[in-house]
Parts: C-alpha cells; structure tokens; sequence
C-alpha cells in the first residue's frame, strides 16, 4: 500500500515536473499555427489539427522571407564554433590535466575569468575590434560567420575546458605512459586514449557549447546586419512598432528547436554519463 | 475622332519619354557606382518591408547600385545606428531616423546635409523628385536654413478609434441615453470618452462579450506610456511640448513650466482612471498592443497610432473589427482645437520617420540617388497602401489610395485635411533622457503608488533637475 503511495506520488511529482517543462513549448506550437485573428482574445491551449494550421505563419518567414537564411547561418555558426571549441578545448585541457606547467593552476584560473563578467560588457569594445580594429581595406569580421565563429570561442572555450578538466584528471595518467613505453607520442595518446576513454564528456561539452552558440543573442544582435544573421536575432524582428507577429515567431522559434532536437537526440545517451564522468574520483 | 486618337497617342508617347528619360536619368546617373552596396537599418515595418522587398530590388535592377536594409526591432534599429555613427564605423550608409530623434541627431552632428549634398553635385539630382512634392511632414527633416537631412519614408496621425458596430448597436444606444441622459456618440470631450468608457465596459460585461470600454497604452515599464501621456493626452488637454517652458527649459509651475500645472494633472487623472475600463492587458501594452487589443475587438475605443488604423480598418488576416472601424479626431479640451487651428498648438502626435544618410557612410553619392529614388512620387501609391503611409501631397488623390481610404473610414482623407491639426515631438535634442527622467514617475502612476498630483510635481523637480545637469537651465 505504501508502496503503491510513493509509486503515484512520484508519478504525480513527475508529471507535473514534465507538464512544466513542456507546456511551454507546446503553447508555442499552438501559436505557431494560429492565424493573427484567432491569437487575441481568450487564451485557447486547444491543439490546431493538420489542415487548420494557418501555415503562412511558417511560409512567409522561411520561403518568402529571410529566415531559411538566418537558419542556415545558425547552423553553420554553431557547427563550426562546437567543432573548434572541442578540438581546442581537448588540446589545452590535455596539457592543463598532464603537464606541471608554471602557474598551470592560474593559467586555468584566468581561463575561467572570461566566463565572469557579463557578455554585455564585452559588447563596445567588440563592436570596435569587429567593425574597425579587425579591418583590412573593407574587409571586417562585423557581420560574417567567421566573426561569430571565432567570438563564441571566447566564451565557450573556457566553460569547456572548465568540464573536461575534471575528466582528463581522471583518466589514469598510467595509460599515457603505457602508449609512451610502446612507442606512441602525444598525438596517440589524445587520438587513442584520451578522446575514447572520455567520449561521453567530450560529446557533452560539443553540444552544450552548441547550444550556447545556437541560442546567443545580444552579441549577434549587435554584431551582425545582414549577411550572418542568427535566428534568435531574427526572432527580435517580429516585434515592432506596428504590431508583434507573434504566429511567425512562434512558428519560426519551434522550427528554430527542431536543429537542437535532433542534435541532442543524437548524444542524449552520453548526457548523463558526460556531466558525471569523473565525479567519482577520490 | 482623329484628333482624340492623335491626342491620346501624344499623350502616352509623352508620358513614356518621361519615364523612359527617368529610366535613362537612373541608369546613367547609377553607372558610376554599379556594384557598389549600400547597406541600411530600419525597423521592420511594413514600410520597411515594403522599400527591402520592392523598391530595393527595383532601385537594383535600374542603377546596378544593391541595395541591402536590415530589418529589425525598434530597439536595435536604434542602438545599432547609434553605435555605428558615434564610432565612425561606416557600417551603415542610410539610417531610420524617427522624427522625435532627429534634433539629437543634428545636434552631434551625425547626418549628412542632403540639399547641399545635391547642390554639389547637380549630376545626382534626379529630374523628377522635388522635396516641395513631400507633406509638410518633411519639415521635421529640415535645418533652421531648410536644408534637408532625412527623406520621409513614413507618416500618420495619432487618431481616435471606434467601433461603428457597437456605437450603432440599438440595443447600445437605448441604454447609454437611459443612463447618462445624452445621446451615444463617438466622444468629442473627455467627459464624453470616460462616459463612453464605463458604459462599454458594463455592457460588453452584460452581454457576455471580451471587451472593454477603452484601450490604454499603459506599460508600467516601457517608454511607449510616457509617450502617450506627453504626446497624446497632454495637448488634447492643452498641454504643449511635455510641459516644458522652451524659453528657459523648465518644467515645474514654479520655474515657468506647465508639467504640474492644473491641466497636466487632469490630464494624468483622466488618462489613468481609464484603466478601470480597459482590458487587462493595459498595463502591458505597448503602441502596438494597443492596437491589437483594438483589432482584436477588446476595445470600444482608444487613441491608436495611424500606422495601424489601415490594417486594423481592413486586413481580416489581423483584424476582427474590419468594416467596423471609425476613424476620428481625438477628444480635446475646449478652446484646444482653436489653439491647434491657429498654429498655436496641436491636439495629438505626428508620427513618422525619414531616411538619412550618416556622415560616416562611405558612399554617400550613390546613397543621395537610392533617397531620391523613394522620393520619387511614381513609387508612393503602392507603398502607401502596403504601409498605410503618406508622404507626398499626390499620393491621397491616387486612385488606389482613394480605394483603400474608403475601406478605411477615410483614415487618410482625415490626415490629408486634418494632418496641420497635430504635430511631432518637439525640437529637443535632449529628448532620451527628458524622457527617461519622467518616465519612472508615470509608471508609477499607472501602477498606482503614486497620485497622478504627486507623479507629476516629482516628475517636473527631476526634469528641472536634469535641465539643470545639461547646462540648458540655470
């Protein structure tokens, strides 16, 4: 009887937990197929079936519009900066974790200090270094991929090494040694230890790193115009002065998901053992 | 019958030598700067969407010059033109400017003088745009010399709002004369529009309908209520220019200003006793909730931004109240409408922006032809009707404006004859931070910790305060 009790109060406490996290998302499927007439008045969670869905809150952004674009640039952005982020992150944290370097602890530290302050303060002197600093003839980093690419490592790089410290530590140092003895080098160990045995870490810290650069906002915001837009920047558009279009940016935020989605069920399987691998070492 | 053939072929071959020549005045004129790529910011409105999805692309098509406007939020179009000009950074070669912003803009010196910029280079002055075709609205554009820094993209009124449905309803009618004793009527006093207000707010009530007896763009956190207070209800009430002496830049009574005098207190009083008969989402609702409350039929009526009262009078994709919509001069105090007929004051808000190009451009000349393209009358009529704006005296007796007007309760022949009645911002070019030092006060009133008398005398002591800080008041 007790038994059966705790089993219905989890399952109460979960299913509000779950309802929590996915009503949101839901309202905005709701929204995104809601023509502009039907979405003031009475809130109504009702779902819109398939031939009711007021479609042109997708089409208009994405055929008509700029948004494929925009999607197009968020992919290539984010690829790009969690592909350069892990392999850098996977060096520097390698030689942070193995070598006794001078000060490696404050060379760690200091790795850290950009994560500190709020993106915000970065955002002038950024524009500055992008749009005049970084200049040959009228050629900029301001508003292209490659921009953003290298921008995001600035601050996903230190969060990265950050989470693979603790699991190069530990990985036994006596399997470096083993590859040495057997004639390996650096590069072998990284490529046949290293990157296997941590897996599951090095997959997590590839997707949370594109996520924070799927979802940056305020330095794409202010450091892109029209080539490299992002979606979340593009988001922003709907609100104006006129009116918010609320059925395309939610239509154009659910799509927006749909990238991230498929990613994370990609690697969801080392989510887990990525976050705690390595938590255990004494 | 020979001659009426003859005169109808002189006619089109004339009009086809015109715009051919215009055509070869684009095509000549453009050459010097093909492939060139201007690049511009402005908020993404229909008229913004309408210049980047047409005009640019035909601009293109004629000169070779490419043309590419980033869209984007009210906010950002702002922080991101502002940023490039002060930097230097030639990022942009056309701005928005809005035209309470402009003052500021001049002041430091951020724009390009248009008319001297042609005068210099007669080449690039087009044959067929004429600054004198513009509204008077261009007159916000214009330097103490009349020299032209912006050229007028977008231009409404701020009007009053009604539902012809409901203020015609019988059943309505009856019952409103019952009550008050007069007849139901779209309101010409604020005793009118609060009487109008209560009432709907029951009767929609009584007859199970989702609407209120007024909209009211009351954000408590957002600058759009401040706007409204200063630029709407303050000089339908009589109040000019927020309230602020413009000899000696004060605002409270006691230094000569008007801000916490007697009439900008009723003023306030009015404006925030509606609340008790708006919909809920009044104290959220920005310029652009307020229209949609409206289109979405939760008002009886409001004051709404022009801007919106073409779509909300006629898009049935993002209006339930098309066909339903009646478009009026707002309510004003009395002896208001006499000021504002004798030029010696307004009873709402002229609205509007123009494009300008910064002194940090680095193609300014092919930027002065892509400006004088939008100004051209040929391209006004259709912009109007996809931005429900007006910018040249021709572009009302178009017969496609002509058509859209009589769908919209002749929105646009109210702003052609009544347009002198309302006026923009006025010339400050401190006015961010004007602002901003009033709005913390008026948000409070709306949220009712403070009275609408104590928001006010605290609101004139920091303006005058500020005043003082700038070094434009002693």
């Amino acid at each position: 009887m007790i038994k059966n009790l705790k089993k219905l109060v989890k399952f109460i406490i979960w299913s509000i937990l779950s309802m929590i996290t996915i009503i949101p998302i839901y309202w905005m499927f709701v929204v995104s197929t809601r023509s502009p007439v039907e979405l003031f008045g009475k809130p109504d969670f009702s779902p819109t079936f398939f031939e009711k869905i007021y479609w042109k809150n997708f089409t208009k952004p994405f055929v008509d519009g700029v948004y494929a674009e925009y999607l197009w640039n968020s992919i290539i952005v984010a690829s790009c900066n969690a592909i350069l982020v892990t392999i850098l992150a996977i060096m520097a944290t390698y030689a942070l974790s193995r070598w006794k370097l001078a000060a490696s602890e404050n060379i760690f530290f200091w790795t850290m200090t950009n994560r500190m302050a709020p993106p915000a303060a970065f955002l002038l002197p950024l524009f500055l270094l992008f749009s005049i600093v970084f200049r040959y003839d009228d050629v900029s980093l301001f508003d292209t991929k490659l921009g953003l690419i290298l921008l995001y490592c600035v601050f996903n790089l230190p969060f990265a090494i950050w989470l693979l410290k603790g699991i190069f530590d530990g990985i036994p140092r006596e399997l470096d040694e083993a590859v040495l003895i057997d004639g390996g080098n650096y590069f072998t160990i990284i490529f046949r230890i290293i990157i296997p045995q941590a897996a599951p870490g090095i997959a997590i810290t590839a997707l949370l790193s594109w996520i924070f650069a799927w979802n940056e906002y305020l330095l794409a915001a202010t450091l892109t115009s029209v080539y490299a837009r992002t979606i979340p920047t593009g988001l922003a558009e709907f609100v104006t002065t006129t009116g918010t279009n609320w059925g395309a940016m939610a239509a154009v935020g659910f799509v927006s998901m749909l990238p991230a989605l498929v990613f994370i069920s990609l690697v969801q399987r080392h989510i887990v053992s990525g976050l705690t691998f390595g938590a255990v070492k004494g | 019958m020979k001659k009426l053939f003859l005169s109808v072929f002189a006619s089109v071959t004339a009009l086809t030598a015109v715009a051919g020549g215009h055509d070869a005045f684009w095509k000549s004129a453009g050459q010097p700067y093909k492939g060139v790529t201007l690049q511009g910011v402005t908020e993404n409105t229909p008229p913004g969407q309408f210049v980047s999805e047409v005009l640019a692309k035909d601009f293109e098509k004629l000169t070779g010059i490419k043309v590419r406007l980033e869209t984007t939020s009210w906010d950002q179009m702002y922080d991101k033109a502002i940023k490039d000009m002060e930097a230097n950074t030639g990022i942009y070669d056309f701005v928005y400017i809005e035209q309470d912003i402009i003052y500021s803009y001049l002041d430091r010196d951020f724009l390009v003088n248009i008319s001297e910029g042609l005068a210099a280079n007669p080449k690039l002055q087009a044959p067929n745009v004429d600054f004198d075709d513009f509204t008077t609205f261009i007159n916000y554009f214009k330097n103490g010399k009349g020299d032209v820094f912006g050229v007028p993209m977008e231009a409404f009124i701020k009007v009053y709002l009604y539902r012809k449905d409901l203020f015609e309803n019988a059943e309505a009618r009856a019952a409103f004369r019952a009550r008050y004793g007069y007849g139901l009527e779209p309101a010409k006093t604020f005793g009118q529009y609060r009487d109008n207000a209560e009432f709907f707010t029951k009767f929609c009530a009584d007859q199970g309908m989702d609407c209120w007896g007024t909209t009211v763009q009351g954000h408590t956190g957002h600058p759009a209520s401040t706007y409204e207070l200063l630029e709407t209800i303050f000089p339908s009430f009589g109040v000019y220019n927020w309230g602020i002496n413009m000899d000696n830049y004060q605002a409270s009574v006691e230094n000569g200003g008007q801000l916490n005098g007697g009439r900008a207190k009723a003023a306030l009083r009015f404006w925030t006793g509606l609340l008790d008969f708006a919909p809920p989402e009044a104290l959220q609702s920005t310029w652009s909730e307020v229209g949609a409350s409206f289109a979405a039929g939760r008002a009886a009526q409001g004051w709404v931004y022009g801007e919106n009262a073409a779509w909300i009078a006629t898009d049935e994709e993002r209006s339930r109240v098309v066909g339903n919509v009646g478009v009026a001069l707002p309510p004003t105090a009395e002896g208001v409408m006499m000021q504002a007929a004798s030029g010696n004051g307004y009873i709402g808000y002229f609205d509007g922006g123009a494009f300008g190009i910064p002194h940090s451009s680095k193609n300014k000349e092919a930027t002065m032809l892509w400006l004088q393209y939008l100004g051209q009358n040929e391209v006004q009529a259709d912009w109007a009707i996809a931005g429900g704006r007006i910018t040249h005296k021709a572009t009302y007796s178009d017969p496609k404006v002509v058509a859209v007007d009589a769908k919209a309760d002749a929105y646009f022949t109210l702003m052609r004859d009544t347009g002198y009645l309302f006026a923009g911002a006025p010339p400050y070019p401190f006015h961010g931070a004007g602002r901003a030092a009033i709005d913390p006060f008026i948000f409070k009133a709306l949220a009712g910790e403070l009275t609408p008398e104590e928001a006010l005398d605290q609101a004139a002591a920091a303006v005058d305060e500020l005043m003082k800080e700038l070094e434009y008041a002693e």
